[in-house]
């Protein structure tokens, strides 16, 4: 039996039911026991009353008549029973509870050094996916007669930005955990999801103090369970509740300890005077409504397109290389090396065999293997190594109107060719691809028989800014082998909103990569791009489909180097 | 002003710094003794003085408004029959084009634009900034240096853009300096802004490609020619003054 737990669909293929208002409600029933726990519960605050005042927020009378049973009064309300959890990390108690008969609960975070308590008011059918963990933080004090309310406060921080961490949890649950953005982070399930792709979810970071911080993050566009956590720097242990939905519908209401590791510690890009205690978000108007923050939701701004739609919107608009694109403002000059050239491009294992004729430095002509007609098609090419040339075009004609993004290297007579396609199982206007690798055939040139470029995990835990174009910066996070994270940056220079999608990484040669990826369940484009990291450049293309269709664009941008985590070793098979 | 200019026979050149009081004063300060003629020049002089001061008045209303963000206000300092070029468009009629430039466009600056907006306009002190006022006192004509905060949107049609807009995001916000080269008219005793032209001297964005319907906060038509964008054209209606004759 295997011992890795891999699903039967990554987390952004799983369809997670849409649970009604009542379905939920019968769901949270179970809650009033309050949460499970694999660790024995705390019995620190058993005996103990607690009156918890917070700035704007809710006022909580608590009584802890046991390690599990509690009476609340919100603010001049009735005293009401429910069952609770409660774990410490050193002098912090976390304690969970929700309110029986209602869809709400509290999750309170106490320094019982400084009396200080962040709250976080959680509940369901707060938004269209009503299983979507909502939360609204306060922040406040344990009051205490005769004395004066301590004026300090826990608060956002972007002190925690650009950490990451391996947790194992009391349960067994093992994950890697990257807090690359002031808004989002990443997340590897390494055991619920055997590891092979990064996820991001909206989270929140609130400093304690210097060494201890709270964490949350919500699984938004998934199943919705929220993940939230009290961690020590020092000790690297942490302590919270997980509140929430699996695919299986079941509820998953538990409080955890864990220990970690720390990964590493990318960059960050605000001011130096930036302590993170703001978040400003630009243009965006001001939250309406309790617990509103910015969310990515890839399906809501790119809708998936039938089948139907596809074709009509590929009639309609089919463009390679569209001069105007932010995405390019930074790219590679285009290269002549290519002009003049006759040859062929042979893929091992059944792949394409093409033979092209490159009549200018944008016009180049191709024809399958046997085939008589050339057919003549618009590309760009670049340069982005000596002798190793990145060049792109559509296949017009073909079926799923392919594009093509190849990367030859004339000092090895070596090629790699991702071949873009539209339509997958899920969606037709996502693109799938086929990654081929072979050698070039032509005139003076032997190729090698065994030696190709090959998959390579080289750039994983590496984290690199892309600057684009004026106003539009991303950084990169190669997460997994098979997967990578982008965030893009919040005017302060703060990561901001982050997704994630599966990627593919061949290396051409050292410091010379080919990088694809698919925003699957998200825009549907892929993206070919040679990374050089040594003169931190790039070169590439876009391949998409959308309602204004299909576009074959050029990339380029200049790097930074962010830094890196070092997780490779996470993914390792036989890790034990 | 130069105390020099005020001694002189020839047209009234304003340059910027002019403060009328002071002016005022000194003109009475500087005349003892005056034949009647000379009242009567003197009195053209104030009233020429007025309007100098009325057109920079109007001006600095119109940088305050836009700053204030209040355009509705701004639609008050133009003509009924006024035009503006801007970013490459012009816009004809207070109520109509010139409405739609400042409520249409300028006014939805939140929901982030391919055209360039104005953000903040500070007024600059340039030699080369000068006031017109036409004999018989009905038309002015003006050229202002400014400092302009702008911003438009990054190219649409882009994943990463969509992104940037989702965190209030996806704008280019920069710092330009620019020209405007207006004419006023006199309705009555009040000046209003008759022709407004604003030329970015590097411009950094997007002109308007389309007009209006198409383009619901768009121009009336395009200008054809955008290399007056690009470089202002030299002596255009306004000489560079040395000094104020």
């Amino acid at each position: 039996m295997p011992r890795v737990n891999y699903p039967r669909e990554q987390m952004h293929r799983i369809r997670y039911t849409k649970l009604t208002e009542s379905q939920i409600a019968e769901k949270l029933q179970r809650t009033k026991a309050g949460p499970v726990s694999a660790s024995a519960l705390s019995d620190a605050l058993t005996g103990k009353s607690l009156k918890i005042v917070t700035d704007g927020g809710p006022v909580l009378s608590y009584t802890f008549s046991s390690v599990n049973k509690l009476r609340l009064s919100e603010g001049d309300g009735a005293a009401a029973e429910s069952g609770y959890g409660a774990l410490t990390l050193e002098q912090l108690v976390v304690f969970s509870h929700m309110v029986p008969g209602t869809q709400r609960g509290y999750t309170v975070i106490v320094d019982r050094k400084t009396s200080l308590a962040t709250v976080f008011d959680v509940w369901f059918s707060g938004y269209t996916d009503k299983r979507e963990v909502q939360r609204q933080i306060s922040y406040g004090y344990i009051e205490e007669r005769g004395k004066q309310p301590p004026a300090a406060r826990h608060g956002i921080t972007n002190r925690l930005e650009g950490k990451g961490f391996y947790w194992k949890q009391d349960t067994g649950v093992e994950t890697l955990e990257l807090y690359p953005s002031v808004l989002y982070s990443n997340f590897v399930e390494l055991t619920r999801f055997g590891g092979e792709l990064s996820f991001c979810g909206a989270s929140d970071y609130i400093k304690i103090n210097d060494e201890q911080y709270i964490y949350s993050r919500v699984e938004c566009e998934f199943s919705g369970t929220m993940t939230l956590y009290a961690l020590d720097l020092y000790t690297l242990k942490q302590a919270g509740m997980r509140l929430g939905f699996n695919e299986q519908d079941a509820l998953d209401y538990y409080m955890f300890t864990g220990r970690g590791e720390m990964v590493g510690q990318i960059a960050q890009f605000e001011r130096f005077d930036d302590s993170g205690d703001k978040i400003a978000l630009g243009n965006r108007p001001a939250p309406t409504r309790k617990g509103e923050r910015p969310v990515y939701r890839p399906l809501l701004t790119n809708p998936a397109m039938s089948k139907e739609q596809v074709e009509a919107a590929v009639a309609k608009s089919t463009v390679a290389f569209n001069p105007r694109n932010a995405m390019a403002g930074n790219k590679l000059p285009p290269s002549n090396l290519l002009v003049g050239k006759q040859l062929t491009l042979r893929y091992d294992d059944g792949g394409p065999v093409l033979s092209y004729r490159f009549d200018d430095a944008q016009t180049l002509r191709w024809r399958r293997e046997g085939e008589t007609p050339w057919r003549e098609e618009k590309y760009e090419a670049w340069e982005p190594a000596t002798n190793v040339i990145m060049f792109g075009h559509l296949l017009s004609g073909t079926p799923r109107h392919d594009g093509l993004a190849v990367v030859v290297d004339f000092d090895n007579a070596l090629t790699t060719c991702v071949q873009g396609m539209l339509g997958t199982p899920y969606m037709a206007n996502e693109a799938s691809r086929k990654t081929w690798f072979g050698v070039v055939e032509m005139d003076g040139v032997a190729p090698p028989r065994y030696r190709r470029h090959q998959f390579t995990d080289e750039l994983v835990g590496r984290a690199l800014t892309w600057h684009y174009s004026p106003g539009l910066t991303s950084m990169h996070v190669y997460t997994t082998p098979h997967s990578f994270s982008w965030i893009i940056f919040l005017e302060s220079g703060a990561g901001g909103l982050e997704w994630s999608g599966p990627a593919e990484y061949v290396k051409i040669r050292d410091d010379l990569y080919l990088f694809n990826w698919l925003e699957e369940a998200c825009n549907g484009t892929l993206g070919i791009l040679v990374i050089n990291t040594k003169t931190m450049h790039d070169c590439g293309i876009g391949y998409h489909c959308g309602t204004n269709g299909l576009s074959l664009s050029s990339i380029g941008a200049q790097a930074r180097n962010a830094g890196g985590y070092d997780i490779k070793k996470f993914y390792a098979l036989g890790r034990s | 002003m130069r105390q020099s200019s005020l001694q002189g026979r020839r047209s009234f050149v304003w340059k910027a710094g002019a403060a009328l009081s002071a002016t005022a004063a000194s003109v009475f300060a500087g005349a003892p003794e005056r034949t009647r003629s000379d009242a009567g020049e003197m009195k053209a002089r104030l009233a020429r003085l007025e309007d100098l001061n009325a057109v920079r008045q109007l001006h600095d209303a119109y940088a305050r408004h836009l700053n204030e963000c209040a355009y509705h206000d701004i639609l008050d300092l133009f003509a009924d029959d006024a035009r503006v070029e801007f970013a490459g468009g012009v816009f004809v009629g207070k109520d109509r084009g010139v409405r739609r430039l400042f409520v249409e466009h300028f006014g939805r600056v939140k929901e982030v634009l391919p055209e360039p907006v104005h953000t903040f306009l500070q007024r600059e002190t340039h030699e080369h900034d000068a006031i017109e006022i036409a004999a018989g006192r009905l038309t002015a004509t003006a050229r202002f240096h400014v400092t302009v905060h702008a911003e438009a949107a990054i190219a649409p049609g882009c994943p990463l853009v969509d992104m940037a807009l989702q965190q209030g995001g996806g704008v280019i916000k920069w710092v330009e300096t620019g020209i405007f080269e207006n004419v006023y008219a006199r309705e009555g005793a009040t000046w209003k802004i008759r022709q407004l032209a604003y030329r970015a001297e590097t411009p950094r964005s997007t002109p308007f490609t389309s007009t209006y319907p198409e383009h619901p906060g768009g121009p009336d038509r395009l200008l054809t020619d955008l290399s007056g964008l690009r470089r202002p054209p030299a002596g255009l209606h306004l000489a560079r003054r040395e000094e104020v004759v």
